[in-house]
C-alpha cells in the first residue's frame, strides 16, 4: 500500500511540475517560481511523510495547550 | 511541445479513470443482511444475546420475503452484534430495523447501558421503536411460529404506529427514550409486548407499558391504565372510555369513542407548597350503547357526560395514587413540566424530587363532552313511543 | 488585466454561504443547553460592532484589500507582519473547514474511507473554484444559493411535524451566563470568521456597499442560523448537546407517511456547499496574502500549492474529532480574538486619524487656494 501510496504521490507532483511550475520559468516570473517551488517542496515532504505513515505533531497542540493553560477548558 | 502536453493530458485523464472510478469501499445488496428487529436478552454467564431478525429475500417467480433469525453472543451489544457475522457470513445492516426488544431480564438491569450503542453508531437510527418483553426472553417474540407471511419486526413496528387510536401503548423510540430520561428527575415508561394464546396459536401483542425507573425497570402497568396514563400527558389520539350507567336497576354500558383530548397541566405554587392542577377535557361520541336507556336527548347526555367525566376523573386519580404509593416514579412529567414553567421553584425542589413528587397534591379536573352519536339518532332497544 | 469585480448580491450571496455553511451541520455550542437560539442571536449582536469596524475600514479605503490596507496604515514592515498573521489566519480556517468535512464524512457517510480521499475531492473542486477567482466564485453562488434556501426551507417545513416547543422551555433556565459564553463562541465561529472577506472585498464594484453588503448577509446568514438552531432543539431537545452534528440528528427524524424520510442528506448538500465557498474563500485570501507579502505577479501562480498545503494540514491537524470540537468550541473563540478583534480595532483608529490629518491636509490646501485667489 505505502509503495502505491507513494508512486502516486510522485506522478502527482510530476503533473504538478508539469504545469503548474514549468510555465512560470517559462514566462521568466521569478518570484512567482521560487515561492511556488518553496511551497511545493514543503507540501512533497508532508504529503511523502503522509505516505510513509510518520506522525506529524500538529502544528496546533502548543497553540492549544496555551490557551487552555491561561483560560482553562 | 504541444505534443507531450497532449500526452501528459492523456495519460492524466486514463489515470483518474483507473484510480477515480468506482467506489472505494462498496456494499452490494446481496453482501449485507437488512436487520428489521432486535431482540435483546441476557444469559447466565453474563453477556448478552442478541437475536436479529434478518429479512430474506427468496427468489424464483413470485418474490417472497421471509425472515430467519442470527443469534450473536458477546459482552457487549456491540459486540453481540459484531459476531453475528460469524453465524450469518455477512454484514448485518441496521438501518432498516424497527423494533429493539429487551427482555425482562435487561430492562431490570439497565436501560440505558443497552441503548448507548444502539444511538451511538451512525448506521442504527434512532427512530427504532423500543419494546419491552413480557415473556420469559426477548427471542420468543420472534420464535412464535408464522401465522402471516409478513416480518415480524415490521407487522410490530405497524402495530404500534397503528395503537394510537386504541391508546393502550405509547410509541417510545431510542431517542424519544433518552431526551425523557434525561429530563430532570423523570421516569419513563416503555411499551410492553407480551405473548397471546389466540385460537391455537400464539400472537403477539403490545399493551402496556414497564415504567423504568433510574434507568430500571420498577414496574408494569397495564393497557387500561396505560390509557390513563397517557391521558395525564396529553398523548391521547384515540380509544374507547366505556362507561356503565344503572338505567331502571339493569346496567347498561356505553362505549364512547375518544374524538380528541386537550390535558392542561400546571403547577401552582403558593409559598412552599407545590400543588398540579390537571384539566382534562375530552370529546366524544356515542359509540355503542348496550343496555336501555335514553342517552341521545339533553336531559341522558347530560348526565352522561358528568359521569364520564366523574369516572375519568376517579380512575386518572387512582392511577396516580397507585404510581405514588407503588412506585414513587415521576413517569407522567410533573418535575418537567414545573422545570419548564417554574425553574427557580424546581432548581429548589429537584434534589429530592421523589419525595416531593410522593407528597404532591394533585387536583384532576375532566370534563367529558359528547359531539354526536354516530349514525343513530336513538337507541334502538328503546321503543320509540316511549 | 482587468479588475475583478463582484457586484453587492453576488457579496452577499457569498457571505450567507460562508457564514451558514460548517455553522450549520456543526451546530451552535451546547453548554447553553435549550437556549442554544439565544445564543447565536447574542453571537450576532456582538458581532454588530466587529462588523461595523469592517466595513468602515473598507468603506475608507475603497478598491483596496486588507493587505494594501494594512500597508497603507502601518506602513510598510508592521503592514508585513500582520499580513503573516491573516495570511496564517486565513489558511489556518481553510483547513479547519476542510477538516470539519473530512470529519462528517469520516462519521457518516463513509466510515471506512480514509479522511484523505473526501479532503483531496473537496479540496480540488475549491482550488479550480480559487483558482477562477472571486468573480466565478460570487455567480457560483448566486446560481446556487436560491436552490441552498428552497432546501433549507422545504426541510423546516417537513420538520414542523417533529418539533416539541415545550423543549424550548424554560427561556433562561440556566441563567444568563452560558448563554453570554455560547454567544461569545457563535461570534468567533462563524459571526467574526467573516474578517477573511475583506481580503477579497476590494472587488466590490460600488465603493460605498462594505456596509450594506456585511449586514445583508450576517443579518440572513444569523436569521437561518437561528431558525435552524431552533428546530434542533425543538427536536432533540436535551439531547442537542450530545450529537457532533445535530442538524443531521434533527433531519433524520423527518418521517412523512413512510414515504418521505431518511432525507438527512439535504443537510449534507447545503453542507458541502458551504464548505466549498469557506474553503475557496479562504484559500483565496491566503494566496493573495502570499502575493502582497513577497510581491508575486498573481496568487495564481501559487493557489494549487497553497490549495494542496491545506488538504495536507487538515490532513495533520487533529488527531480526532473530539479534539476537533474542543478546539472549534473552547479554544477557537480566544486564539481568533486577535484577528477577529483587536488587530481590526488598531487599524480602523489608525486609519480614521490619518483619513482626518489628510483631509485637512486638502481641506487646509483649498483654504490656502481661496485664500489665494
Amino acid at each position: 500500500m505505502v509503495t502505491e501510496m507513494l508512486a502516486l504521490t510522485v506522478l502527482l507532483y510530476f503533473l504538478l511540475f508539469i504545469f503548474d511550475i514549468k510555465p512560470l520559468y517559462k514566462k521568466k516570473l521569478w518570484a512567482d517560481f521560487w515561492v511556488n517551488v518553496t511551497l511545493t517542496g514543503i507540501s512533497f515532504t508532508v504529503a511523502v511523510l503522509l505516505c510513509l505513515k510518520v506522525k506529524i505533531p500538529s502544528p496546533e497542540l502548543p497553540i492549544c495547550e496555551l490557551i487552555t493553560s491561561i483560560f482553562g477548558k | 511541445m504541444k505534443r507531450i502536453k497532449a500526452t501528459l493530458l492523456t495519460l492524466m485523464l486514463l489515470i483518474s479513470c483507473i484510480f477515480f472510478a468506482g467506489c472505494l469501499n462498496y456494499r452490494e445488496v446481496d453482501e449485507f443482511s437488512i436487520v428489521a428487529g432486535v431482540a435483546v436478552d441476557k444469559e447466565q454467564s453474563g453477556q448478552y444475546k442478541l437475536t436479529a431478525e434478518v429479512v430474506k429475500i427468496g427468489g424464483g417467480k413470485d418474490t417472497k420475503t421471509t425472515s430467519e433469525l442470527i443469534t450473536g453472543e458477546g459482552k457487549t451489544m456491540f459486540d453481540a452484534a459484531r459476531n453475528m457475522i460469524s453465524v450469518s457470513g455477512k454484514k448485518l445492516y441496521w438501518s432498516h430495523a424497527k423494533v429493539l426488544i429487551l427482555s425482562e431480564t435487561v430492562a431490570r438491569e439497565g436501560v440505558g447501558k443497552i441503548l448507548d450503542w444502539y444511538g451511538r453508531d451512525p448506521e442504527t437510527r434512532e427512530e427504532t421503536l423500543i419494546l419491552v418483553s413480557q415473556a420469559e426472553t426477548a427471542r420468543e417474540i420472534f420464535d412464535i411460529p408464522e401465522n402471516t407471511e409478513d416480518i415480524k419486526s415490521f407487522q410490530l413496528g405497524q402495530i404500534i404506529t397503528n395503537e394510537k387510536s386504541l391508546s393502550k401503548a405509547p410509541k417510545t423510540d431510542i431517542l424519544q427514550f433518552a431526551i425523557d430520561s434525561q429530563s430532570g428527575k423523570a421516569a419513563t415508561v416503555i411499551p410492553t409486548i407480551g405473548l397471546k394464546q389466540a385460537e391455537k396459536k400464539t400472537v403477539a401483542q403490545i399493551m402496556g407499558v414497564a415504567i423504568i425507573k433510574d434507568d430500571k425497570l420498577a414496574g408494569m402497568l397495564d393497557g387500561e391504565e396505560t390509557k390513563y396514563l397517557s391521558f395525564i400527558k396529553d398523548e391521547i389520539k384515540g380509544g374507547i372510555l366505556t362507561e356503565e350507567v344503572q338505567v331502571r336497576g339493569t346496567p347498561t354500558r356505553i362505549a364512547l369513542e375518544i374524538f380528541g383530548s386537550k390535558t392542561k397541566t400546571s403547577p401552582v405554587i403558593q409559598g412552599n407548597d407545590i400543588q398540579m392542577n390537571i384539566d382534562i377535557e375530552t370529546t366524544v361520541s356515542i359509540g355503542e350503547i348496550s343496555g336501555n336507556g335514553n342517552f341521545i336527548e339533553e336531559e341522558g347526555r347530560v348526565q352522561l357526560e358528568k359521569l364520564a367525566g366523574a369516572v375519568l376523573k376517579q380512575r386518572v386519580e387512582a392511577l396516580i395514587e397507585k404510581i405514588k404509593m407503588q412506585y414513587g416514579a415521576d413517569i407522567f412529567g410533573f418535575g418537567g413540566k414545573l422545570r419548564e414553567d417554574r425553574v427557580k421553584v424546581w432548581n429548589s425542589v429537584s434534589s429530592n424530587w421523589n419525595d416531593v413528587f410522593k407528597s404532591l397534591k394533585i387536583n384532576v379536573t375532566a370534563t367529558v363532552h359528547i359531539k354526536n352519536s354516530a349514525g343513530y339518532t336513538r337507541n334502538l332497544q328503546e321503543s320509540e313511543s316511549s | 488585466m482587468r479588475k475583478e469585480q463582484i457586484i453587492d448580491k453576488e457579496a452577499i450571496c457569498l457571505l450567507i454561504s460562508f457564514i451558514i455553511g460548517s455553522t450549520l451541520i456543526v451546530g451552535v455550542s451546547g453548554s447553553s443547553k435549550n437556549d442554544a437560539w439565544l445564543s447565536s442571536i447574542t453571537g450576532f449582536v456582538m458581532a454588530v460592532p466587529v462588523l461595523l469596524i469592517y466595513s468602515r475600514i473598507l468603506t475608507l479605503y475603497p478598491q483596496k484589500d486588507l493587505f494594501d490596507i494594512l500597508t497603507l496604515v502601518i506602513g510598510k514592515i508592521a503592514g508585513k507582519f500582520v499580513t503573516v498573521v491573516y495570511t496564517l489566519y486565513a489558511f489556518h480556517l481553510g483547513s479547519l473547514v476542510l477538516r470539519n468535512f473530512g470529519e462528517f464524512m469520516n462519521s457518516f457517510a463513509m466510515p471506512e474511507t480514509p479522511m484523505i480521499i473526501p479532503l483531496v475531492a473537496m479540496g480540488m473542486v475549491c482550488i479550480i473554484a480559487a483558482r477562477l477567482g472571486v468573480e466565478v466564485l460570487g455567480r457560483t453562488t448566486t446560481y446556487f444559493l436560491p436552490g441552498i434556501f428552497l432546501i433549507l426551507l422545504i426541510v423546516q417545513l417537513l420538520a414542523l411535524p417533529q418539533l416539541h416547543i415545550n423543549y424550548l422551555k424554560p427561556v433562561l433556565g440556566n441563567g444568563i451566563t452560558p448563554v453570554l459564553k455560547d454567544g461569545y463562541s457563535a461570534f468567533a465561529f462563524p459571526f467574526a470568521e467573516t474578517v477573511v472577506f475583506m481580503g477579497v472585498f476590494d472587488a466590490l464594484k460600488t465603493p460605498k456597499s462594505p456596509k450594506k453588503v456585511y449586514f445583508l448577509g450576517v443579518v440572513i446568514a444569523a436569521a437561518i442560523i437561528t431558525i435552524t438552531t431552533v428546530r434542533n432543539i425543538a427536536v432533540l431537545g436535551n439531547m442537542l448537546g450530545s450529537f457532533y452534528f445535530p442538524s443531521y440528528e434533527a433531519v433524520s427524524r423527518i418521517s412523512i407517511g413512510n414515504v418521505i424520510e431518511r432525507i438527512e442528506i439535504t443537510v449534507s448538500f447545503v453542507f458541502v456547499f458551504g464548505v466549498f465557498v469557506k474553503t475557496s474563500v479562504c484559500m483565496m485570501v491566503a494566496g493573495k496574502g502570499i502575493e502582497k507579502l513577497l510581491n508575486l505577479k498573481s496568487y495564481r501562480s501559487i493557489i494549487i500549492q497553497i490549495g494542496v498545503l491545506m488538504i495536507l494540514f487538515a490532513q495533520i491537524i487533529y488527531d480526532n474529532i473530539m479534539q476537533m470540537r474542543l478546539w472549534a468550541f473552547k479554544v477557537y473563540p480566544y486564539y481568533a480574538f486577535p484577528m477577529q478583534v483587536i488587530l481590526p480595532v488598531i487599524i480602523w483608529i489608525i486609519a480614521e486619524i490619518k483619513n482626518r490629518k489628510i483631509r485637512k491636509m486638502y481641506s487646509n490646501a483649498d483654504q490656502k487656494a481661496e485664500d489665494q485667489q
